[in-house]
């Protein structure tokens, strides 16, 4: 017994911390107001390297996987690689978001409280092995970026793009509730690991039932990711919402569920393979083409780049459908190097934010190589490799994704894929054409002033996006040993 | 005898969960919609306690028909709501997608569903009852979960106080590192005056 | 041996791309002399190397060596590398292209010395002997192919060399179009190879060839014809394109519009007798197809008849050598045709040198008059340039066969092969054969005693002609000497020893050697000479000297008679036989016609308009389309979301 509770204490530990931590933020918050906007940023951030450090503490304690309170929760390498993709991607959202607040005259306190609470449900995402432990973490992580995305009451932008937000999630919410349920009633389990079983014995009218339930999953899910047709939301949360916010949003969330995506689709559903990679590459071209062809006419550049997400999302779901092993590690890879990619981009439009004005369209990029030579450079290396410019992360991103349809035998998919890669490079390569050679209206002739530390961050982003383009091989290796954890049962 | 008297309560009170749950939403009055959605709650307690879940269906009247509908009246009646015609009218047009989405499932589910169907046994109850049953999951290993839901409620409540809170949090005060970044090319303008 | 084979053949090919690229890129450091110093020495050292490598091979009897630089590309199971064969078909012609192309170099000064740019000039001669040589070393057909089109291309600048001179620049242009026609053939061959044979390289397709020998080769169901038989054609097309048969000559004449140092090197020597080469080259592949020799055959006499004939009624010096040089080539195709690889290119080796020599006296010619070109303003110039006029004289009797000089071998053994020949059209091969030396005797000497005898007919007073000097005259001499003493000194090793000094470079099939067959009657050169009065092509050519020396040197107005007699001939010869108006109206117009239709429809409407703006246009509807779609009312989103649902509830429905 005594074994058991210290067990299930060192699993928990890390999102338990997140969790104090975030009610200590917030009592801070309710008793000192602003006097300690200092503190509550500082420790959210040395709480966020603390977190990290437990998890690594747990990689030497843990080797093998461990199921926690009866299979509620498993605790492996791939679960401790999303949590600490997870806390990581945070630590870099939350880094710019200080100053973007006091730009926006916003409050500190409520909201590294409310990143801290969504972190927590990103950390159990990670990390649930069971409908109902999925279910709640889920909800945990969206109900804090519902508010957040309204957290300018000013803004009405952000309170429509809030509330669209809400209603659609809720909608979501309620497809992945019915699959849930609708799974239930075949399996009689919560269980990921039971419900993978009962799926494999699975026939006749049980396997239209799970078949009909995994729909509605996906469906919810997608509608995390931000897949098409269950996108509409994403752009106009990644205009609405303060910037910051938009910052912390392109990130960890979007790891946490796709960690729980492959871990569900890999541990419970992979008995009825045949049937949901059909679903899958439905969604995935259909996102592929809405991304990429609304994404065309953007001006508005965050909006023109959640559209390039909603592609990027398709791209990876193609690797997840053709989902041989290489696939799974192909896709872990593209979202892992994608999630960086984004969030240096998103980082680098934020940074330019000023007190005179924000960077709304395309066009406010305009001779930003002659402002700030550098921070060019890295954005141009960000949009490489989101483009699949070689030798950027991006290119060998896609080409493992596409070289994993090939080995599906999905040739047909494949070229479509590539195609959509060519028309999206119209819009990456139109930044590139404004940043190097437009030159700027006057009203915004300025050079931005960046803190050191801030370009440090974000020019490690653009170096990534560069040299783990030439030396990718560490990381797909890692990807492919640590996806071995979700295929064992 | 008894399965097809079970059945016909079953599908009474289906019946009336979704008359009354379509008029939570149609209806153009909110007061009348909150007594729509009490009498669904209602309509849920009773298919809860058909299952023989009878802790959950009275917990569902007492807490949400007892306190949560009951507050939620009074929200309602404070703020005064006329009919929202300009929001129904506007809902009128999805009536017909909605209506062709409902039968198009229903048709899914009759026709592949309903063929196949499987004797889905129900899970043996266990002699201790459902009561302790429950005890049992929601402080044993489903603990977790249920701190969670919490902090879901905990969630709520911030984000509801902070988007709603009246005071004025644009206040003016000094931003000492603005000040502290102006250039004299911001403040100071030389304009030459011709004569 | 102090230095190894493979070093020696890396100087000889380097040396002149050193000194092409120093002459070019660092021109205008080096001044004009200085371009001259670098790129003569390494031309020179280039020479010296090959030299020993012709010692080291032929002399001392080394192996055949193989050498593979590197891998070019690799691509699946195709592995291209870039390789050089040493073996003395490449030895010996390394030594007549690095020794016509060191006394090129050395003639140049002379003759481009009122030019201001020398350092283009030597850089692109230069340049143009690295490509020659790699053509000559290849391993395979990649190395092949790049000394191919590089000769190729030097050889389109040098022509358009005085680039301000419109028919320079349009001489240059269609000597490229008109390769180009060969090129296709020749990459085709190619593919052929690497398609059928798996590989590029020499070895590997000829050890193959003989078990492909019967292997069909099919265009579509029903229409196939043997893989040797396509291959040998491909490759005499682009043979016949460099190497100037009829009907791929064209370009040839226009080609003198560049410098004559040029025409000597790349348009006499060299160059032009690379299809030769190439085709000796492959006689591994020739020997299996007899209709692609009688091919090669009767197209090479047609060539060395009709092309003769064009030469006596051109009055441009260097146009008749031009319309020479053809029908010689025509001959050494007759050679290869007629299955005696070895004498055409023994004929390759004399011509090179007596072309050479007659092309560099033309020129010095050219220099004394001034750049006259005409020969109805020149006469009676022997005394006034006597070293130009004996050169000439030597080359002129070379040419023309003339017992002992150089030519009466080579083209004689020619002669005697295709007489002796079995291959199809051999007969008719043989009486053009005799005809074209009765032809080549009459418009050498027609061009001789035009030049240098008879009255003066320029400007005695204003036009001051005196000898060339000695940078011209060095290399006069020196070329002299071979087209005398070459073909006496070489018949024997090269046609009737076995094992000749070509070594194994050729490949005969049992049975076809006709050399063989003529050595029963072969005692040695003198002999040779000796009983030329008994054969008929010696009286043929003696006919034709009389001939011109009755018509233009003892009754100038025989000439004239002629001509009028012969009214439609004349008309025919002077249009040349109607080759380049048939061009122009067919191909040129039906070009240019075509052109305009790709441009205009195709380009502009099809491509550019319906395609590529068409294509882009038509994202960018869909993008607002779907911009339209994302309106912004929550109720569309669900819809959006419900739709997507149930596309995967139908999938489900599908799926099962």
């Amino acid at each position: 017994m005594g074994n058991f509770v210290a067990l299930y204490f060192d699993a928990i530990l890390p999102s338990a911390f997140i969790l104090t931590l975030a009610c200590i933020v917030l009592l801070l918050t309710a008793f000192f107001k602003h006097k300690a906007d200092g503190w509550i940023y500082y420790s959210t951030q040395i709480g966020l390297f603390v977190g990290i450090g437990m998890i690594l503490r747990q990689y030497w304690c843990f080797p093998d996987a461990v199921a926690i309170a009866q299979g509620r929760f498993r605790l492996d390498h791939f679960s401790m690689l999303g949590s600490l993709l997870v806390l990581a991607l945070s630590f870099f959202a939350l880094f710019y978001s200080r100053k973007e607040l006091i730009r926006q005259q916003l409050a500190i306190g409520e909201y590294f409280s409310l990143c801290l609470f969504s972190i927590v449900g990103m950390l159990v995402m990670a990390t649930a092995y069971h409908f109902l432990t999925f279910y709640i973490a889920l909800e945990l992580m969206s109900f804090p970026l519902y508010i957040l995305c309204a957290y300018h009451r000013g803004s009405s932008k952000g309170s429509e793009a809030a509330l669209k937000y809400f209603v659609t999630g809720a909608l979501a919410s309620g497809f992945l509730l019915y699959g849930i349920s609708l799974i239930y009633g075949v399996t009689h389990s919560f269980s990921f690991v039971d419900v993978g079983l009962a799926a494999s014995h699975a026939s006749g009218g049980e396997m239209v039932m799970l078949l009909v339930g995994i729909a509605f999953i996906l469906a919810g899910l997608a509608f995390k990711l931000g897949l098409a047709p269950f996108h509409m939301w994403l752009p106009d949360v990644y205009e609405g919402a303060p910037p910051s916010v938009t910052l912390f949003l392109v990130g960890a969330p979007k790891i946490a569920v796709l960690f729980l995506l492959i871990r569900l689709f890999q541990t419970s559903f992979i008995p009825l393979f045949e049937h949901w990679s059909e679903m899958l590459y439905l969604i995935a071209a259909l996102s592929l083409l809405v991304g990429n062809i609304a994404a065309l006419t953007q001006n508005n550049l965050r909006r023109m780049l959640a559209y390039s997400s909603i592609s990027h999302m398709g791209f990876m779901l193609l690797a997840l459908a053709a989902s041989a092993s290489a696939g799974l590690s192909a896709a872990l890879f593209y979202m892992i190097s994608y999630a960086i990619v984004s969030l240096g981009a998103f980082a680098v439009i934020t940074l330019l934010n000023h007190h005179k004005g924000t960077v709304e369209t395309v066009s406010d990029l305009a001779g930003l190589s002659r402002r700030h030579p550098w921070l060019a450079f890295i954005m141009m290396m960000l949009i490489f490799s989101m483009a699949g410019i070689p030798p950027t992360v991006g290119f060998v991103a896609k080409l493992s994704i596409l070289l994993s349809l090939l080995a599906a035998g999905q040739v047909a998919m494949a070229v479509f894929a590539v195609l959509m890669s060519v028309v999206g490079l119209y819009y990456y390569l139109r930044v590139i054409k404004v940043m190097y050679f437009d030159e700027p209206a006057k009203e915004v002739v300025y050079a931005p002033v960046v803190s050191s530390g801030s370009l440090a961050l974000v020019s490690l982003t653009g170096l990534f996006a560069l040299l783990l383009g030439i030396f990718p091989a560490e990381l797909l290796t890692y990807c492919q040993t640590v996806l071995t954890y979700p295929l064992q049962i | 005898m008894t399965a097809t008297l079970i059945q016909l309560v079953f599908f009474a009170f289906s019946a009336v969960l979704l008359i009354s749950s379509m008029m939570v939403t149609l209806t153009n009055r909110s007061v009348h919609a909150v007594l729509w959605l009490i009498l669904a709650f209602v309509a849920t307690a009773g298919l809860w306690i058909l299952i023989e879940a009878e802790f959950l269906g009275l917990i569902l009247i007492i807490v949400y028909v007892g306190a949560v509908m009951t507050l939620f009246l009074f929200v309602v009646m404070m703020l005064n709501l006329g009919e929202e015609n300009s929001l129904k009218r506007s809902y009128k047009s999805w009536v017909s997608f909605g209506a062709m989405f409902a039968v198009m499932i229903v048709l899914f589910f009759l026709l592949l569903v309903a063929p196949n169907e499987t004797s889905v046994a129900v899970p043996a109850i266990s002699s201790e009852g459902n009561l302790v049953q429950l005890g049992m999951a929601l402080f044993g290993n489903d603990a977790l979960s249920v701190e969670l839901a919490a902090v879901i409620l905990l969630v709520a409540i911030v984000g509801a106080i902070y988007l709603t809170h009246r005071e004025h949090r644009h206040y003016k005060k000094q931003q000492i590192s603005e000040q502290i970044k102006v250039t004299k090319k911001d403040r100071l303008r030389l304009v030459r005056v011709t004569k | 041996m102090l230095i190894s084979i493979k070093t020696l053949m890396l100087i000889t090919l380097l040396a002149p791309l050193l000194g092409g690229v120093t002459a070019g890129i660092f021109g205008k450091n080096i001044g004009k002399r200085g371009a001259h110093a670098v790129t003569i020495s390494l031309m020179g050292l280039s020479f010296v190397a090959s030299l020993l490598l012709f010692k080291t091979i032929l002399c001392d009897q080394a192996l055949k060596q193989v050498f593979s630089l590197y891998s070019w590309a690799i691509s699946g199971k195709y592995h291209l590398n870039i390789g050089l064969l040493v073996d003395h078909l490449t030895v010996a012609m390394m030594l007549v292209v690095t020794f016509v192309s060191l006394f090129v170099h050395v003639y140049s000064i002379g003759y481009m010395k009122d030019d201001n740019s020398n350092q283009r000039f030597f850089s692109y001669m230069s340049l143009f002997t690295f490509a020659m040589l790699c053509l000559v070393s290849a391993n395979d057909f990649i190395l092949l192919f790049f000394g191919w089109e590089g000769v190729g291309l030097v050889s389109y600048w040098l022509i358009g060399f005085w680039y301000e001179k419109e028919s320079a620049v349009l001489g240059g242009l269609k000597a490229f179009i008109v390769n180009r026609v060969g090129d296709i053939g020749f990459l085709l061959a190619i593919a052929c190879a690497i398609v059928y044979f798996g590989s590029a390289d020499y070895a590997e397709i000829f050890s193959q060839a003989a078990s492909k020998s019967s292997e069909m080769m099919q265009f579509y169901p029903g229409v196939s014809f043997s893989l040797m038989t396509v291959m040998s054609i491909l490759l005499f097309i682009g043979a016949a394109a460099k190497s100037a048969q009829v009907p791929l000559h064209v370009w040839l004449p226009e080609s003198m519009e560049g410098p004559t140092p040029i025409s000597a090197l790349i348009h006499a020597a060299t160059m032009v007798t690379a299809g030769v080469y190439m085709l000796c080259r492959m006689s591994p592949i020739l020997e299996y197809s007899s209709t692609a020799l009688s091919i090669v055959l009767v197209l090479g006499a047609i060539t060395a008849l009709s092309m003769g004939l064009i030469a006596i009624v051109q009055n441009d010096i260097k146009r008749v050598i031009a319309y020479s040089t053809l029908s010689q080539l025509g001959y050494m195709m007759m050679g290869v045709g007629s299955t005696a690889y070895a004498a055409g290119l023994f004929h390759l080796f004399t011509h090179a040198c007596f072309k050479a020599l007659l092309f560099l006296a033309a020129g010095s010619v050219i220099l004394g008059m001034h750049h006259e070109q005409d020969m109805r303003r020149m006469g009676g110039l022997w005394k006034r340039m006597p070293i130009t006029w004996l050169t000439f004289l030597i080359g002129a009797l070379a040419l023309v066969a003339v017992p002992p000089f150089a030519g009466f071998y080579s083209k004689d053994s020619i002669i005697e092969a295709v007489h002796a020949s079995m291959v199809p059209g051999a007969s008719f091969a043989y009486v053009c054969a005799l005809l074209g030396v009765f032809v080549t005797a009459v418009y050498t000497f027609r061009a001789f005693f035009l030049t240098f005898h008879g009255a003066s007919r320029f400007d005695t007073k204003h036009l001051h002609v005196k000898e060339s000097s000695w940078v011209v005259i060095v290399p006069l001499i020196v070329l002299a000497i071979p087209s005398i003493i070459l073909g006496a000194m070489t018949i024997t090793p090269l046609l009737y020893q076995t094992p000749s000094i070509l070594g194994d470079a050729l490949f005969l099939l049992p049975g076809r050697d006709v050399l063989f067959t003529m050595q029963s009657e072969f005692h040695g050169a003198l002999e040779m000479t000796l009983l030329s009065v008994k054969t008929a092509s010696f009286w043929v050519t003696i006919a034709g000297i009389v001939c011109a020396v009755y018509c233009y040197l003892i009754q100038p107005k025989a000439a004239a008679r002629i001509k009028q007699y012969f009214g439609i001939f004349y008309q025919l010869l002077m249009v040349k036989y109607g080759f380049d108006a048939f061009n122009q109206q067919v191909f040129v117009k039906g070009a240019n016609k075509f052109g305009q239709f790709a441009y205009q429809v195709i380009d502009m409407k099809w491509i550019d308009g319906f395609w590529v703006n068409g294509v882009a246009a038509r994202w960018m509807h869909l993008s607002k389309i779907s911009r339209q779609l994302h309106s912004g009312f929550v109720g569309r989103y669900a819809l959006s979301m419900v739709c997507g649902l149930f596309a995967l509830l139908a999938l489900v429905w599908v799926g099962i």
